[in-house]
């Protein structure tokens, strides 16, 4: 077990290990300016002395992302599962929504401001634009694939429309709804820190993306580097959550679990 | 162990059951033809009878049309001629409660095998409670009652085959369709499977209607034998074995190797193209 642990985890620490000694190196041998590349010590010492700071913005900024996430999965199950169920609003929507989806949201942003004011409603309403569409494509694919024969024991047995879709349909898409919301989870932390960099403010805590202008604007490019340091972290958090209830859900009898 | 249990729930289903049958006499399968939408002719036209409380089966190479003649037998599919008719003493009724067993066991892989069993009572409203009873006594019946925990994923190709069978049993339909039920699996296997059949006809009762392309099979359950061909889909033969008692050693008697021969020499007659024998 714990040796099992051991080989697991040895590479990828190994290779951080030597990536961050070369860094190092690399910043003594050359010796840039610290504004231009702070040394992995100097963003250790950023995230030590900051790290209250730090601490609240991964809360502000992990709470709005959690939001967001939360919000595109509920908005985005029910929607595929509509879609699902009617070829009209398929063919309807669905051309429509991928094409939203390639509308920049940087571009959009500012609007959300407009809408929603400055304050987490715009970052939350950023994290929903980004993460919904993987979440709606997973679901529609998910469940438009289930097995036909399945759909006709269904209707020999004379299932209503909903209980196709409770005991059928959304259980046949689950394998395909987590790995939708895997890459949404990674995209609402995305979309929550471009959401913060135009729209949120600093009260007595500041959220990610306001830590990293200001920093930026104080010459920190070690506590930048310690903000974003911070902000993987909250994204890496949420999608082992998801990781965590896909296991839970699946492990007994899907192949993706084992 | 729990026979005494099983044989009283018989005691208690069995007078219902009757008293919803008693008025079936028979399924009268009358000039039933089917055309596809694409002008392909599944079945030209098939005629015969299905006494109630009998096991008859369709046996036919690819392409009969034995499972679109089952399809329509089950309502699943309408004719384009003909008709199919239940009748009692007192004329036509309305279709029997019907259940299907297909040719995968078309289990739901999240669900525990008895879960899988009760699914059909769930759909239709069934208490929790009882209908975990009623699955779980027609698991023992099919000799699953410990796998009732079980994933479909954990059980052999057989063991699956027979919660796909339980679970169409469990609504205690008067007249069940399978579907070539046991045709993915190995034939030692299959031969395992058609006498549990067997036994699991002779004490519920219910009407059969199995479709097979195995001969050797459709001789030794079947009470009627319905013999089919292709090009297109039609009734060759109706042949009645009528075997006094099927046990396993049956198959090796000369008897029954006669009954296979009667059903293949049909075949192979219906087969010759016309005008093709020298």
């Amino acid at each position: 077990m714990i040796r099992r642990a051991f080989h697991a985890a040895f590479p990828p620490v190994a290779v951080v290990v030597a990536l961050l000694a070369a860094w190092q190196a690399a910043v003594w041998a050359f010796a840039p300016s610290e504004f231009l590349v702070p040394s992995p010590m100097a963003v250790a010492r950023a995230l030590r002395d900051g790290s209250g700071q730090l601490l609240a913005a991964a809360r502000l900024t992990g709470l709005s992302a959690a939001a967001g996430f939360a919000l595109a999965a509920g908005i985005g199950i029910v929607l595929g599962s509509v879609l699902s169920a009617s070829r009209f609003l398929m063919r309807g929507l669905y051309p429509i929504a991928t094409l939203l989806q390639m509308v920049p949201l940087v571009a959009i942003a500012p609007l959300l401001v407009v809408w929603c004011g400055y304050g987490a409603r715009t970052s939350i309403a950023s994290a929903v634009i980004v993460s919904l569409f993987p979440v709606l494509a997973a679901t529609l694919d998910g469940m438009r694939s289930t097995d036909p024969g399945l759909v006709e024991l269904f209707q020999v047995n004379r299932a209503t429309r909903l209980q196709r879709w409770w005991k059928l349909e959304l259980p046949w898409a689950i394998p395909s709804i987590v790995t939708g919301l895997r890459i949404a989870a990674g995209l609402a932390v995305i979309g929550t820190i471009v959401g913060e960099f135009v729209g949120a403010f600093a009260g007595e805590d500041a959220p990610v993306g306001i830590l990293i202008t200001s920093a930026l604007r104080e010459n920190r490019t070690d506590m930048v580097f310690a903000a974003v340091f911070v902000a993987s972290a909250v994204g890496f958090a949420l999608f082992g959550v998801v990781s965590l209830l896909g296991w839970v859900l699946l492990r007994r009898w899907h192949a993706s679990a084992r | 162990m729990n026979l005494g249990a099983a044989e009283h729930h018989d005691a208690a289903a069995r007078p219902a059951a009757a008293q919803q049958s008693g008025a079936l006499r028979r399924i009268e399968v009358a000039g039933v033809g089917r055309v596809f939408e694409d002008g392909f002719e599944a079945l030209a036209s098939a005629s015969f009878e299905v006494p109630a409380g009998s096991l008859t089966v369709l046996v036919g190479p690819s392409g009969c049309g034995k499972t679109t003649l089952l399809r329509m037998i089950g309502g699943l599919d309408a004719p384009t001629s003909g008709a199919v008719r239940f009748l009692g003493d007192a004329g036509t009724l309305p279709p029997p409660r019907t259940a299907f067993a297909f040719q995968e066991p078309r289990l739901l892989p999240w669900r525990s095998v008895a879960a899988n069993v009760a699914l059909p009572l769930e759909l239709a409203g069934v208490p929790r409670g009882e209908r975990l009873d009623r699955a779980a006594s027609m698991l023992e019946r099919v000799q699953l009652a410990d796998a009732g925990r079980k994933l479909p994923g954990q059980l052999s190709g057989g063991m699956r085959m027979r919660a796909s069978i339980a679970r169409a049993l469990v609504t205690e339909p008067e007249l069940l369709l399978l579907d070539e039920p046991f045709g993915a699996l190995d034939e030692i296997t299959r031969h395992a499977l058609d006498d549990m059949l067997l036994s699991l006809h002779a004490r519920l009762g219910m009407t059969v209607v199995m479709v097979t392309h195995s001969i050797v099979e459709a001789a030794y359950v079947g009470s009627q034998v319905v013999v089919m061909a292709p090009a297109p889909g039609r009734v060759v033969a109706t042949v009645r074995p009528g075997f006094a008692q099927r046990t396993p050693a049956l198959r090796a008697t000369p008897e029954f190797a006669a009954a296979t021969a009667g059903i293949m020499r049909s075949l192979a007659q219906a087969m010759v193209p016309a005008g093709g024998a020298p």
